[in-house]
């Protein structure tokens, strides 16, 4: 869970400088070998001497590199150069611009900030304090300082969007509700004329304006939704009689995804037809939105081969997508073909929605087919078949199940041998004993017990033999068959 | 050049600063990457009319596992309300699990129900079965209930597995509210893609305190009148709808909520079902799953809705909040423990290298941090000198961007769901953001202290804090 408030720990970067005293406060000059890796920064930090110190009195120059084996002054004592107000730093040194403005600045600085502190420090070491304070946090500061602002003003911001929100909503609703009723009322009495209002001038005049057109087609299309037969077809006709149709097309070909969804649906709804090949391209998009839409529009707009669009699809068929389409095939009422002439389709998920199908709309003249089907690589695909076969209570299937079954994966035999309705074949009923008897896996054991149950009194009469000699496990599997209350 | 490593070192000296900068800057990334796939699945929801999976006979079957400890109060209504979701093919598994009160006898007598001859196959390892039970009643059909020795929360969603005879299964707080829909919903990632396997999916957990509620459905959503229940509506909104949609959309969502998440029960089965031996069972299971596609090198996801399809009643007082939040912080440390081969194992792609250790400093740690942040300032205060105004700055700035962050939450839920339709909740849920950092976090974080703490120093205590039954999952 989130919690964001761990974070008043890290003031203590403030006090990762902690003030304690330099060295060297005794002595009146301390002197300083620098050592091989030694810059000046460093031995000013050591010292707790401001650089610009170090640089005066030794007279240092630009670059101030090379220092290694030098021997510095780093400390002298009672130096009026040390911490002088007037910034007078004596004639000994030439002044450089910037040591200037650094003097002058941490002067000011000083005597602002000495005023918060508790106890007498040395001037040097507040300096230096506040100079290294400010050579490091400066930037993060005023950062957080923006940050902050930004925050109050962010939530102030987002109070006013919300409360104006609210307001607008409401007033943005009730005009939109005029508009459609203004709108609905155009329509239906252009339906009840018998279509001879001529709506063509006011088109035009209101169409140009995109909310306007917005809500009439959303009207237009709820209306035509409700309608059938010749009266939703005049509908059509009106739309392809405006511009109303090239927005559509602009629709479609938009470059978001979600605008280009609404352009396929009012396609698909107004029976237009020349954006053929534009949806079979989104039909393969990686938008699945598009994906179902395309598939949907192209159903609707060739209500003489719905399938057409199967043709296209270089990817999986989705289940989400054969839901929608066998929707909208019943729904429709559309011409459904013989689809045992699509089992051959390379793609596997189109085989498995065919199979499927087939089921559905018991297609009982696939039934050759579909025995062959179970033959195929896929695993789905045989998985579907069984499906298939056992929905359309298939006999043939009898003969040849033990030679199936062997081949199969065990979630296949379980579908396989919950498929054996009627095991009518006496050998296959022996073959569901010895798996009964002998199979290690309990699943299989209890789905062979159950099909035995359901294979006539023959069955029964077996299962009660076994039931007999059973130990306590298989004994409870043998009632489970057995029990007819779980439906399972 | 020097500036550039004098500036590093002093990072480096800095860590905790760091650490939160970092922590800052991925709340917000998530909360902008959360904004925008939340725009994506609003507009996405327009064009979807689930009725469709209502009515198909290709819609795949569920079967929704409950598992019950003496939850006699209510139990009834419970199954009711899941019994009349909508969905078509589905069955509704209630796990008893070894009730003291009385509500097997109550669920029996008030559904009609009698002992089935299930032979009960133990997949996944589970406490002994006692009884399978179906009722007599047909139009009861669907409803199946499991009677067992106590094992807990995980032995009783095994159990309940064990038993499924679908294809997937939806674990559920059994008092938890479920909306109508949310079946429909919540299965729909599953058989939408078309290149990978979706192997579970998790729904956004809403406060249901003061709300009311008629026949299992809410009728109208109040603001908690609670002042802990208020803050906790402002972390459910922070971390769902902030959080969740962006590790959703990244595919490195570690946790959905045991109180109401859709599997894959074929996977479940192949990771070995629920952990028994943990509190946080519903982290810990994704966790495993993710491992075990990983390995088995087949793309996945787990997916996030944000549709409000789950209502509960969360912890209004201290105590009861004290031991949910103690729970979920060894449940926590449980999955980082088990599962540490993850940490930054560059094998395990985005869960090893973001997932798992964004878990692990942000969750878990960040309690520990806080605490020893403060404790080393007020060391600092008695002993050295601190900047007082540097201080109070830094103070201020972290208020600030707490508030800030729950403020931007409250448009999210604004903006989208609108759950919350009077005006004066909205400013209370405000007024709400200004006052947690003073007045809830601090227990928070020490809740979490003496999770950790209990951990460390044994499982003793855990076994009891078991046996008081299953309080809420975390969300």
């Amino acid at each position: 869970m989130f919690s964001e408030m761990k974070n008043i720990f890290y003031i203590l970067l403030l006090v990762s400088l902690p003030a304690y005293p330099a060295k060297a406060e005794k002595d009146s000059i301390v002197y300083h070998t620098v050592k091989p890796d030694e810059t000046l920064l460093k031995i000013a930090r050591k010292y707790h001497v401001p650089s610009y110190q170090i640089i005066q009195w030794n007279n240092m120059k630009k670059p101030y590199t090379k220092l290694t084996g030098l021997k510095l002054i780093v400390w002298k004592k009672n130096d009026p150069a040390n911490g002088s107000l007037t910034g007078k730093t004596g004639a000994a040194t030439k002044k450089t611009d910037h040591l200037q403005t650094d003097t002058v600045y941490t002067n000011a600085l000083r005597l602002v900030l000495s005023q918060h502190l508790k106890y007498p420090v040395r001037k040097i070491s507040l300096r230096e304090k506040i100079s290294g304070f400010l050579n490091s946090i400066p930037p993060l500061l005023y950062i957080l300082i923006i940050m902050m602002f930004y925050f109050i003003l962010s939530i102030l911001v987002l109070l006013v969007i919300v409360i104006i929100r609210r307001f607008r909503l409401i007033r943005h609703e009730h005009k939109l509700k005029q508009l459609r009723e203004k709108y609905a009322g155009i329509l239906t009495a252009y339906i009840y004329s018998d279509f001879t209002i001529d709506l063509s001038v006011m088109l035009k005049y209101e169409m140009k304006n995109k909310q306007h057109r917005e809500i009439f087609m959303e009207q237009m299309l709820d209306l035509h939704s409700n309608l059938s037969g010749e009266t939703a077809d005049s509908l059509v006709a009106l739309y392809h009689k405006t511009d109303l149709k090239k927005y559509t097309i602009q629709k479609v070909l938009n470059k978001n995804w979600h605008i280009k969804a609404t352009g396929i649906r009012e396609l698909a709804q107004m029976k237009v037809v020349e954006m053929n090949d534009t949806l079979f391209t989104y039909i393969n998009d990686k938008n699945v939105v598009l994906q179902i839409e395309a598939e949907l529009a192209l159903v609707k707009l060739h209500a003489d081969y719905p399938l057409h669009f199967l043709k296209g699809m270089n990817r999986r068929f989705t289940d989400w997508g054969q839901m929608n389409v066998y929707d909208t095939l019943v729904f429709h009422n559309l011409e459904i073909p013989a689809f045992k002439e699509m089992l051959d389709h390379k793609n596997e998920s189109v085989v498995v929605f065919c199979l499927r199908m087939i089921a559905l709309y018991r297609q009982m003249d696939a039934a050759t087919d579909l025995l062959k089907t179970l033959h195929h690589p896929g695993e789905a695909v045989r998985e579907q078949a069984i499906n298939t076969l056992k929905k359309m209570e298939i006999i043939e299937f009898d003969h040849f199940f033990k030679e199936i079954y062997q081949k199969e994966t065990k979630n296949n035999k379980l579908l396989l041998l919950s498929a054996l309705d009627q095991a009518y074949e006496h050998s296959n009923l022996e073959f569901l004993v010895n798996l009964i008897l002998n199979d290690g896996d309990f699943a299989i054991r209890l789905e062979a017990a159950k099909s035995l149950f359901k294979a006539g009194s023959e069955g029964e009469l077996l299962l009660d033999a076994l039931e007999v000699k059973a130990d306590a496990g298989l004994a409870a599997v043998i009632k489970h068959a057995k029990d007819k209350r779980i439906n399972v | 050049m020097y500036e550039f490593f004098r500036i590093m070192r002093f990072l480096l000296d800095n860590a905790i600063f760091v650490y939160t900068l970092v922590m800052f800057t991925f709340y917000i990334v998530l909360a902008i990457a959360s904004a925008f796939e939340m725009i994506y699945y609003l507009r996405k929801n327009k064009f979807v009319d689930y009725d469709v999976i209502l009515r198909s006979p290709l819609a795949p079957s569920i079967s929704i596992i409950a598992p019950a400890f003496n939850e006699g109060k209510t139990i009834i209504d419970n199954i009711r309300s899941l019994i009349s979701l909508h969905y078509s093919h589905f069955e509704v598994i209630i796990v008893n699990d070894g009730s003291t009160d009385g509500s097997l006898e109550k669920v029996i007598h008030e559904f009609d129900m009698e002992k089935v001859d299930f032979a009960y196959n133990p997949v996944i390892p589970t406490k002994p079965v006692t009884g399978i039970y179906k009722s007599r009643n047909k139009a009861l059909a669907r409803l199946l209930l499991i009677d067992k020795l106590n094992g807990g929360k995980a032995d009783s969603l095994n159990a309940g597995i064990n038993v499924s005879s679908k294809k997937y299964f939806a674990a559920i707080d059994v008092d938890s509210l479920i909306e109508e829909d949310a079946l429909l919903k919540m299965i729909k990632p599953f058989v939408e893609t078309t290149g990978h396997r979706v192997i579970a999916t998790g729904g956004v957990v809403r406060v249901a305190n003061d709300c009311t509620i008629e026949n299992g459905k809410i009728v109208s959503v109040n603001y908690p009148k609670d002042f802990i229940a208020r803050v906790q509506v402002l972390e459910y909104t922070r971390s769902f709808l902030m959080g969740r949609m962006a590790w959703s959309k990244l595919n490195g969502l570690l946790l959905i909520s045991g109180a109401f998440g859709v599997f894959d029960k074929e996977i479940v089965i192949a990771c070995g079902g629920y952990n028994r031996n943990t509190v946080g069972e519903d982290m810990e299971l994704i966790v495993r799953m993710r491992i075990h596609m990983e390995d088995s090198g087949q793309k996945y996801s787990v997916v996030y809705i944000p549709d409000p399809l789950c209502w509960t009643e969360v912890p209004s007082s201290v105590k009861v909040l004290g031991r949910q939040r103690n729970r979920w912080c060894r449940g926590t440390i449980d999955t980082l423990v088990f599962h540490k081969k993850l940490f930054f194992n560059r094998k395990y792609g985005l869960l090893g290298l973001l997932s798992y250790p964004y878990w692990f400093f942000f969750e878990w740690m960040a309690p520990l941090v806080e605490t020893a942040g403060i404790l080393y300032f007020i060391a600092i205060a008695l002993l050295g000198d601190p900047s007082w105004p540097f201080f109070f700055i830094m103070l201020a700035y972290v208020y600030l961007f707490a508030v800030t962050f729950s403020t931007w939450s409250v448009l999210f839920e604004e903006l989208s769901y609108h759950r919350y339709k009077k005006k004066s909740d909205v400013l209370k849920m405000i007024g709400t953001a200004f006052l947690e950092p003073f007045l809830y976090h601090p227990m928070t974080v020490w809740f979490q202290l003496r999770g950790n703490f209990h951990y460390f120093i044994g499982k003793s205590g855990w076994g009891k804090m078991e046996r008081k039954g299953f309080s809420k999952s975390q969300p």
